[in-house]
Order: C-alpha cells, then structure tokens, then sequence
C-alpha cells in the first residue's frame, strides 16, 4: 500500500533540497496567496484545517497563533524548532536535509499571519548536514526575494536566521530553546508566563515544529477543508512516522493521522524480524508510554493514544521485540533522560538518577523487590512537578515498563541476574 | 484586593503576592528554598508545591500568584506527598554530613526535612552519592557541590541585588554546579551574603569554618556600627568564648533590606582582637599605673574642678560621632553642670549615593546624633578645641571615643603632642588604644559599639537600638555608666539613671525632634524621629 505523501512527496527525487526542483514542483506557490491574504484569515484557515502541533504536545497551531498579541509594541518572533532530538524520531531531519524550502515557505506565511519579521531557525547541533542545507536555502530564498524586505512585492519585510543548538536535549523544549537563543544555559522557564506572551528577548514568540510548519503551504494551497478531510475529525492531516527498533523495513512513513499501529508495523514496516514476536512498542519518541503488544490495534492518532495512557508525542515508533530485556530498556532511557536534564528542578536531576541507579541495581541482579514500588513511587511524584517535561518524559515510559513488564523486573530479582544474559553483549544471533 | 481561600481559611490580600506571601499572612508556612522575595521566581526546588483546585498539576506557590476566587490546599494529602517526596529527592545526592557542616542547627534543608521530610529515604546504597571537589569563589567563601541544591539564590544575587554577576553555573543535570565567572572573583562589597542566603551549607565562611557551632550562640539585634546608614545586624556569640563568631544582617526593608556589606560582616574582629583598654590608667610621673575606678574617676574630677576655678575657660570636653545619643547627651549634660562651654564632637557627612544603596561615605553610625544632641558639629567644633590647645588656652580637656590626631596634618601632629603633654588634665576615655589615649594622664577603658546599649540615629534620621551583645574586657565598662560616675562626683542628683533607656526619657522631654520617643516605641526596626 503507498504512503499518503503531502510533505515527503519530492524527498527521493535528486536534488530536492534546492530552490529550482522545489519550484519545479509546484513550491512557493502558497506564497504569492498568503500575501494577498488577510493575516487574521490565514490563522482561520490554519484553525479550520485542524493542524495540530507535530512537535509532540499535539496543541492546536491556529489558536496558538492567536495568542499572539498583533499590536505589540514589541517585535513578534517566530521560531521554529528544528531541535529534533527526541530518541526514535528522525521526521523533521529529512525534511530539513531533502526538502527544506517547505519548511522555509511555512515559516513565511506564519510570521506574515502572526506579524513577525523574524524568525530563528533553531537547528540541532548534531545535524551539520541539515545546517549546511538549510544556510544554502536561506541563501536561495533571499536571492529569489522570498526573504528580506517587500517579500514578492507586498511590503512586508521577514529575516531569518539560523541557530545551531550546542548538543542539549532540553533545547528541544520550547522556552528551553528561547534560553538557548538568548544566549544562556537552556534551562526551560517557569510557565505562566507563555511564549506568546514573554518569550524571546521578552517579546512575544511563537515556537513551532518543523513538520507543522511544513504543513502550512499545503493548507494555504489546498484550502482548510481538504486538510481537515485527511485523518479523523480531531487530528486531521498525514503525519510522519519513524518506525525503527526491531523491525524489517525501518524509515520514515507519511499516513494519515489515525492510522492503526498494527497497520504501519506489519504492512508498512513489513513486520518484525523473523522468529521475534513484538512485545512492546514506544509509539512517539521515548518519552511515550510504552504499548504491549496487546494494544497493536490502536489507531496512531493524538487522542487515541492519550486515551491510551500514551501519547503520539513526535511518532517515532521504536518497536521492541521478545528478546529485548525491559529493565535495560527501562535503564538506557533513565540513563539518557538522567544526562539530559538541565539540573534546575530536583525531582528531575535527582529523580532520573535515582532511577538510573535502582534499574542499574535491578539489571545487574543486586535489586530488592521493594524497588518496585519506589521506581513507581518516584515517577508518580516526578510527574507534572516540575518547570518542564522532561521529568514526565522520564518517568511515563518507565513507569508504563515497570506497570506492563512488572514479571521481568521480579524476575531479575529473583534471579539475581539478567535472563536475557549480559548487558554488554547483545543477545541478537545473527543466523536469525 | 482579591480574595481567596487557602486552606480553607479565606484572605483577602493585596494583588501581585504569590502563595507563599499570601499563606504567610494567615500564619501558614509553605516551605521553600529558591524562593526570596528580593530576588526573582525562579520555581526550580519544587519544594514549595501546593494544590490548586482546577489545575491538574500540584503548583509551586512562589511562582502562583493571588487571584480571586483561588481555592489553595497546602494541607491536602497530595500536596503534603509531593513536598515530601521533593525533600526525599533533594536529599539523595545530598551528603547528610550535617554533623560537620557549618550550617547545621540553622539549616533550611534540615529544617524542612524534619517538619516536611519523610524521616527516611529510599534511596538505597549512600555510597553511590555523586562526590565532587569543594573549591573557593573567594578568598572567603568555599564552595560545596555536593552539598549544594542548586536554589540558585547565590547567582541570582550576584545578577540582581550587586549587579556584579560574578556567579553563574556549569554543566547540567547532576553535573552542574555554581562557578566564578573566568577571570572573576567573588569580591564585592556584599559577596559575604550569599552565606546567610545559601538554604544548604555549600557556600562557606571560611572564618569560622568548623570553629562554630550555632546552637551554642546567643543571638543579639542591634545595630552595625560602622557607618551611617545604620544597617540592622544580629550578632551571634558563643558564650563559652566570650566572643563575637558571626554577625548577619537583620531584615530591615526601610535600612538594609535583607543585606550587609563584608565590612559590617567582618570589621568586628579588627575592635574585637585590636588592642584594647581593660582597665582604668593613671600615670604617675613616666610611667602608668593601673588604678580602681574609684581612683582615677577621683583624679579627674578632682584636677577638673580645680582647673575649672582658676580658669574656667580652660577645660574642654571632646565627643565623637562613635557613641550613642544617650552618652552624647549625658556628656553635654556634664558639660553643664560642670560649667563648661568648650564641649565639641565633629559629625561625618554622607557624600554622594550609597554603593549599593547602604554602604555609606560617612563612616560614623551617629553623626546625625551628634547633630541632635545639640553639638555644633558642623562647624569643626574638635578644629576649635585644637586650635586652643595648640595656642595653650586649654589645660584640661576630657576626650571621650575620639582620636585628636585625626584632625592634624602629618606635620601638625608634633606640635599637637607637644601641647597636649603640657595639659594639666588629660582624661581619656576609649575602648582602643589611640595616639591620644597614648599621651593621657588618665585613661577610662570604655566599651565598643558591640558592648554597650544606647540608640543610634543614622543618616535618614531613623533612631535605632544598639544592644549589648558580650560584656566589655576586664574592668571596662559602656560609655554611659562612665560618664553617670564621672557625673556623680559633679551633682549627685542629676545622673542617677538605671540605664539608658531612662536617659532617652530624658532626651525625649528636652529634644523636641526626639519627643515622645522611648525604647519600646523604638522597637526593633527602630522609628524615624521627628522632621
């Protein structure tokens, strides 16, 4: 069955990446629209086409457009967030590295919508290759005069610039990020107040993902209500899945939102290798709850899955089959989310320790049964107290792993060892 | 003005407190750590958690502000959980070595463990606690990551009340840690404040570093001597040592706010280990003689009321801006009943702005004192006096808290020796040992700013308290019982006070700026006296 390609539909082709094969194919177009619109119907139109942030948190960007405050005395930035770092998601990569001047038409019509003559382009320090890219295009758009100043003739002036983030997880996170810019650690603020109202520089500021904003000229093109068409009711639109982990055919997949895990696994993803059954899947990015593989048959939408107890979160789906021991996995997320941490709120920088060292414990065969329920214990009490979400996003998969997987984790007590054998040596056989 | 519910008690408070102010105001304590109301919110200890009804999260109270109609629970059972599972948390990677940690006893970790803490840990194996190197900010000031909890306070100082921003900090997750700035360090006239705001004990005095044990002190509110503005201080003392350890600002938002400079902080030990007067001193030909009270207070009125007979114009009386507004009047007071109008006392002047808005140039705590008292000070009263002596119009002169010297050139000060050696009568009272009370014929051992009580009026004309915190050395005594023996032996009945407070009666009935003024209107915080 094909992929329902909007966004990825020129990703293959050579030299997608430049301003010629981009207008080629049909590219800023949107463009010339967008400027003739009224700004105020251009966020309509983003409202009624449903689009919902595809950074992970699944917030309506339309309405997060008109928090905005129009008449600011202050500059209005737009940032768009090309920190992709969330473990299992490679979506906002390929559009950045094969197909960037979607992107860059999206971030024009948005800072035209919200009225914002800047726009920082917030890109991962580990991506040198999407960096370079990403300067050429910036370099073509001003050339053809869709960036600088009377864009195509219609007065309104929009520079960009671009950011390279210094290898943090956290400045992934939006107000995170604004810290970064600004030149600081990337700690995330305390929210009230919001982006939109104090954000960069104490200006208002939207920050958007690099997917969402790739939508934005397919919207304008082809109107609100073809958008809306494609998924379900609430969560309109195609989105990119990654599926990695134990699965034969990895990659990237763009579906309509809605569509059953069980579908892009076994059809798409051809399924697992053979021999190995699934048994647990990380459906959007690690920091999701994990799905047993019992719940395959969940449609991969927002709603579903926070109904769920998980979340779609960036729909990188990492699948993990039956030879996979889950207290290490349980270990190598604490271990990531315990050396990310920014270090402001204890229960985080304190908390993915703890957890690190009692699953470690418990890995190795040196853990007591009461650990149990003081890793569940100390998830609960790091979930939604602290300034981010990076501490939730630590401790929901792991406590959905210990909930799910609470036999393994006995089991290794019991045992006093690992059965799925040493940590340093895989247990993959390759004749498999 | 909002009105809300916390728990369960309504308020009605103010618009722009946050949680922790506004349940302060019904007597509730929110615990916190980050939080200090002179510096911004930053919400990162999450020790102040409370419940909000209709947000799903439990919030932190610094950083939620009033608002009407608000439902607070701080007694619920979630949020009595979160906070204890946030002390659980903070004290995983903390060491616990309270025992030799200088802030135990006084610690607003331990505090909050023990009120609000689980009383035990989870964490299971203290040996795996992360340990990292403790390293100096400044030549006084020792920093301990380990200890540290990372509120931040110290760098939010340095960037919000100084301005300096020598602090910042490194790395993240359980790696960060406070640092100096490069090619920074932690020198500012207010540096030592990041001690008291320090909630754990990782920013360290180096000055009494495990030589204090805070439950030993006793603690006194008085006022720093050592200029001006007057700054409110506590004085800590170990009793067994008979000695100052520690003096800390007291919070006094009209003088000092929340802070001391590292003068106030530290000047005490110059007066307290610089070289003191114990006993009264007569000399006796070349040499001195330690004598009793009796003796040399005999001596000098003796000699003065000799002198006064056959010249009455040839004694004088010297103040200075270092004693209290009681000893100053009391002076003054003698002057008169003795019959004397050379009496003098030169007052300092406050130049400029404040650094920091309470280091003073005026390095006197009583210059606007002195002014009150009735001193024409400002006319160089002490040149006046100096000038007579050095022309030999004056053979006794009583100086008490002042160093003539300090009003001579370099090259007068031969000449101003000369004469004041041929003086019939030097009486000198003081607690250092100066180049005057070198050349007296009777030294009275008096008592620092630290050892005696009385008031002080600083620079804004806000009349404050000083108490005493150690009795003074050996046999001397404050300044004011001093000058009620000395006055006895002139008019029994005119100095029979008990103590100072009775002598501000006095003040208040004769000075009209200073009406109606007494010790307990004073209070702590001290009251402004009259335009």
């Amino acid at each position: 069955m094909p992929e329902m390609r909007i966004i990825r539909t020129y990703v293959d082709r050579a030299n997608s990446e430049s301003i010629r094969s981009y207008i080629a194919s049909g590219g800023y177009t949107a463009l010339p629209t967008a400027l003739k619109m009224d700004p105020l119907r251009i966020i309509d139109e983003v409202k009624k086409s449903g689009l919902r942030g595809r950074g992970g948190a699944g917030f309506p960007t339309g309405i997060k457009w008109s928090f905005i405050q129009r008449d600011s005395k202050k500059p209005i930035y737009l940032c768009c967030n090309a920190d992709e770092s969330e473990p299992g998601s490679f979506k906002d990569r390929e559009i950045i590295e094969r197909d960037p001047h979607q992107m860059l038409e999206g971030i024009i019509i948005a800072c035209y919508a919200i009225n914002s003559h800047k726009c920082y382009i917030y890109i991962r320090g580990e991506m040198p290759k999407g960096a370079r890219v990403l300067e050429t295009s910036i370099y073509e758009a001003y050339e053809k005069g869709f960036l600088g100043e009377n864009i195509l003739g219609s007065g309104f002036n929009i520079d960009v610039v671009l950011f390279k983030g210094a290898g943090a997880y956290i400045c992934g996170e939006e107000t995170g990020l604004l810290e970064s810019i600004e030149g600081k650690n990337g700690e995330p603020r305390p929210k009230p107040p919001f982006p939109a109202q104090i954000g960069l520089f104490g200006c208002p500021t939207i920050v958007n993902n690099v997917e969402t904003l790739a939508c934005v000229p397919h919207i304008i093109n082809r109107g609100a209500e073809w958008f809306s068409s494609i998924g379900t009711p609430k969560n309109t639109g195609t989105k990119i899945y990654g599926l990695s982990g134990s699965i034969n055919r990895p990659g990237l997949y763009e579906l309509p939102l809605g569509i059953p895990l069980r579908e892009l696994i076994h059809e798409y993803g051809e399924g697992v290798p053979k021999g190995r059954h699934v048994k647990a899947i990380s459906p959007g990015g690690s920091s999701a709850p994990v799905l047993t593989a019992e719940e395959i048959d969940i449609p991969m939408d927002f709603d579903s899955l926070a109904k769920a107890g998980s979340m779609l979160g960036t729909a990188g789906v990492t699948v993990i089959d039956d030879s996979t021991c889950m207290v290490r996995v349980a270990e190598n997320l604490a271990h990531f989310y315990r050396d990310e941490s920014c270090g402001q709120c204890v229960q985080c920088r304190e908390g993915t320790w703890w957890l690190e060292k009692m699953l470690a414990k418990i890995e190795e065969g040196r853990g007591r049964m009461e650990y149990i329920d003081t890793l569940l214990d100390a998830c609960f009490q790091m979930k939604g107290t602290t300034i981010c979400a990076l501490a939730d996003g630590c401790a929901m998969p792991i406590e959905s792993i210990v909930k799910k997987f609470r036999h393994e984790f006995e089991e290794h007590i019991r045992l006093g060892k690992c059965p799925f054998g040493d940590r340093h040596m895989g247990t993959w056989d390759e004749s498999n | 003005m909002p009105k809300l519910t916390i728990d369960g008690k309504e308020i009605e408070v103010e618009d722009g407190l946050n949680l922790i102010q506004a349940a302060a105001r019904i007597g509730i304590e929110v615990p916190h750590f980050c939080y200090h109301p002179s510096l911004s919110v930053v919400a990162q200890c999450r020790q102040c958690l409370v419940e909000v009804e209709g947000v799903p999260k439990v919030m932190p109270a610094c950083n939620t502000f009033v608002r009407e109609g608000l439902i607070v629970k701080t007694n619920s059972e979630r949020a009595i959980n979160a906070r204890k599972a946030t002390v659980e948390f903070t004290l995983i990677n903390h060491p616990l070595d309270c025992p030799i940690c200088d802030k135990g006893g006084e610690c607003p970790l331990q505090l909050t463990t023990f009120k609000h803490g689980p009383g035990y840990s989870r964490f299971d194996g203290p040996e795996e606690k992360k340990v990292r190197r403790k390293y100096y900010l400044s030549d006084r000031i020792m920093y301990d990551p380990n200890r540290c909890i990372m509120c931040t306070r110290c760098v939010r100082f340095t960037e919000e009340i100084t301005k300096t921003g020598e602090l910042g900090f490194e790395g993240r997750a359980f790696r960060k840690k406070i640092v100096v700035f490069p090619g920074k360090t932690l020198d500012n006239e207010l540096a030592g404040n990041v001690i008291d705001l320090c909630p754990v004990g990782a920013l360290l005095d180096k000055d009494t570093l495990h030589e204090e044990r805070v439950w030993y002190w006793k603690f006194t509110d008085t006022v720093c001597p050592l200029c001006s503005n007057g700054c409110n201080i506590t004085v800590g003392v170990d009793p067994r040592k008979g000695r100052v350890a520690r003096v800390r600002p007291r919070v006094n938002l009209e003088v000092n706010e929340y802070w001391i400079c590292d003068r106030g902080r530290y000047e005490f030990k110059g007066i307290q280990g610089g070289k003191r007067l114990k006993e009264p001193i007569v000399r006796i030909g070349e040499g001195f003689e330690t004598a009793t009270w009796d003796k040399a207070l005999h001596n000098i009125s003796e000699r003065i009321k000799r002198i006064k007979e056959e010249a009455p114009e040839s004694v004088a009386f010297v103040g200075s801006p270092l004693l209290t507004n009681e000893e100053l009047y009391l002076l003054l007071k003698l002057a008169k009943i003795v019959g004397i109008n050379n009496v003098a006392s030169n007052a300092g002047k406050v130049e400029g702005g404040k650094k920091f808005g309470l280091i003073s140039t005026d390095p006197f705590p009583n210059s606007m004192g002195v002014r009150d008292m009735g001193f024409a000070s400002d006319n160089d009263g002490i040149g006046e006096v100096i000038k007579s002596i050095l022309k030999g119009k004056i053979r006794a002169l009583y100086v008490v808290g002042e160093d003539l010297f300090q009003f001579v050139s370099q090259e007068e000060r031969g000449r101003l020796t000369e004469a004041l050696s041929k003086l019939s009568l030097l009486a000198v009272q003081d607690f250092k040992l100066t180049e005057t009370v070198k050349l007296a014929h009777v030294i009275l051992p008096g008592a620092s700013p630290y050892e005696k009580d009385g008031t002080f009026t600083n620079d804004e004309g806000r009349v404050q308290r000083i108490k005493k915190a150690i009795p003074p050395p050996g046999d001397a005594k404050p300044d004011w019982e001093i000058l009620l023996l000395l006055g006895k032996r002139f008019q029994k009945e005119g100095f029979i006070y008990i103590n100072p407070s009775q002598v501000m009666l006095e003040i208040s009935e004769r000075i009209p700026e200073y009406k109606g003024m007494n010790y307990e209107k004073i209070g702590i915080l001290g009251i402004k006296k009259r335009e």
